[in-house]
């Protein structure tokens, strides 16, 4: 929905040229430029203002929380590098069988025939950029340079368009000591994080329940609209910022 | 919010024989990927004259939870279905590392039995690569247990715990609360059919599995969790 929002979009701030946003959107599929994606981002924001302007009112806090406009803002922006982050990790997890495949094929046939046929899950649209270009008349050897894809496909491709084997095997090798290092690191993270999981997930919700039946002795009161408000939709919300930081966070399975 | 127990204990039943489905077809395509090396480094061995099927053949007779795939592989093929269809059926259920072994094999019944010492070298790659994995896949699996156990058991006996304690407090001081109980028992209910859904979403996507089979089993489980626990100590 994103993505549709954001080819309508006219783009208000021109001068934006922003390589990093724009290679992000590009990998993950959004066909409109950078200004009209930070259009977009600054419609949503100013959008959102009024209600929740309408819902600190209606869930008598004060009118500061109208102020999580610009944080909705932030997120919209940095969303399509975090996705282009998540899709390159997923990519990573499959490159070097990739690699090895891409060898062992080198051993029976052209580096042409190789290239076009070198595919695994999260490649399939490489692939086809390749054949794409390959029809187009473009030299097995600029194919690397020609590419949309990341540096370590881009590599990958390098080497198997020289038909480099022992290369290959190399690669191949490093990166799946890469693989063995990033999970010892996410293995640290992942102790912390469940911690903090149950502490939003289970002692919030069960605090808040506490304060709310025993507000009388501690001086607080709740309307039930904010009662229901917090469970069904700030406590469900904070669960999901959660569980989305750790899809991001931890390596691909 | 009592009377919801006796179908959530229903409900709870088919759960439970859903999380142990899942169970057992995680540890049965492990079996498979830890044993498929040793099919290979076999057929490695086999002479340069040997035919596909005899590849088939031999790996199949080893008897080991990988051989499944070549026996299903070998079937398909007699019953007629094209190699390279018999093939992408058999392996393509599995992991991502034997889909790809099914790949090679397809490019070994392409390209004449001359690839076979190949296989030797992919039985080697294959350890270094279920190695690598499983050092990921150790996280992931205690990340997976650990949010479906606070999912359905740990999350929803918290809450129950200290909404009841606080219930029975505000019991011993008299006080009147403006807010009904069973109005918060009600919106704790709802919070963890959202907390479910988020978490099997969250579960479903990470380890590109069906959404229904997680929400199915953490949903009625918490709800019958909170439910039955909040009954327990208040009495």
């Amino acid at each position: 929905m994103l993505n549709q929002l954001a080819s309508v979009t006219p783009a208000l701030f021109k001068s934006t040229d922003n390589h990093l946003l724009a290679q992000s959107l590009s990998a993950i599929g959004y066909a409109c430029s950078p200004s009209a994606y930070l259009s977009l981002c600054f419609a949503v924001a100013v959008s959102s203002i009024i209600p929740l302007i309408f819902l600190t009112a209606a869930l008598q806090l004060p009118v500061v929380f109208s102020l999580i406009a610009p944080v909705i803002f932030v997120f919209l922006l940095y969303f399509p590098i975090i996705e282009k982050d998540k899709l390159e990790k997923s990519m990573d997890v499959e490159l070097p069988l990739l690699a090895y495949l891409a060898r062992c094929d080198l051993l029976h046939s052209t580096p042409e025939k190789v290239v076009r046929s070198m595919h695994v899950g999260s490649f399939s649209r490489q692939r086809g950029d390749i054949n794409q270009l390959l029809h187009n008349g473009l030299p097995l050897n600029l194919l690397d340079k020609a590419i949309r894809a990341p540096v370590k496909f881009k590599h990958t491709l390098r080497l198997v368009t020289s038909g480099d084997e022992s290369g290959l095997k190399k690669l191949c090798r490093d990166l799946l000591e890469e693989q063995r290092n990033d999970a010892k690191r996410y293995a640290a993270k992942a102790n912390i994080a469940g911690m903090f999981f149950i502490s939003i997930a289970a002692v919030l919700p069960a605090f808040f329940s506490a304060i709310v039946l025993l507000g009388n002795l501690m001086g607080f009161s709740f309307t039930s609209f904010q009662v229901a408000f917090a469970f069904i939709v700030l406590f469900p919300f904070l669960d999901f910022a959660f569980l989305y930081y750790l899809g991001v966070a931890s390596p691909v399975a | 919010m009592h009377f919801l127990l006796l179908p959530l204990i229903l409900l709870s039943i088919p759960a439970l024989l859903l999380a142990y489905r899942e169970f057992v077809r995680e540890k049965r395509n492990s079996e498979i990927e830890k044993t498929l090396p040793d099919v290979l480094l076999s057929i490695s061995s086999l002479p340069h004259t040997v035919s596909f099927s005899e590849v088939l053949s031999k790996a199949t007779s080893l008897n080991k939870p990988a051989s499944i795939l070549f026996n299903n592989c070998q079937a398909l093929i007699l019953r007629g279905a094209p190699v390279e269809i018999a093939i992408s059926k058999s392996f393509s259920r599995y992991t991502p590392l034997v889909e790809k072994t099914g790949a090679l094999l397809y490019s070994l019944h392409r390209n004449g039995n001359s690839l076979l010492p190949i296989f030797k070298e992919l039985s080697i790659e294959l350890t270094l690569h279920r190695e690598a994995r499983e050092a990921v896949k150790a996280d992931a699996s205690v990340q997976k247990y650990s949010l479906l156990i606070s999912c359905a058991f740990l999350v929803p006996f918290i809450i129950a715990l200290i909404y009841s304690v606080s219930q029975g407090a505000s019991a011993i001081f008299a006080l009147s609360p403006v807010l009904s109980p069973n109005l918060i028992a009600l919106c704790i209910n709802i919070y963890l059919v959202a907390f479910s859904f988020l978490a099997a979403k969250f579960l479903a996507k990470q380890f590109s599995s069906h959404f229904s089979t997680f929400f199915s089993i953490t949903c009625p489980l918490s709800l019958l969790v909170f439910n039955f626990s909040s009954l327990l100590i208040a009495q």
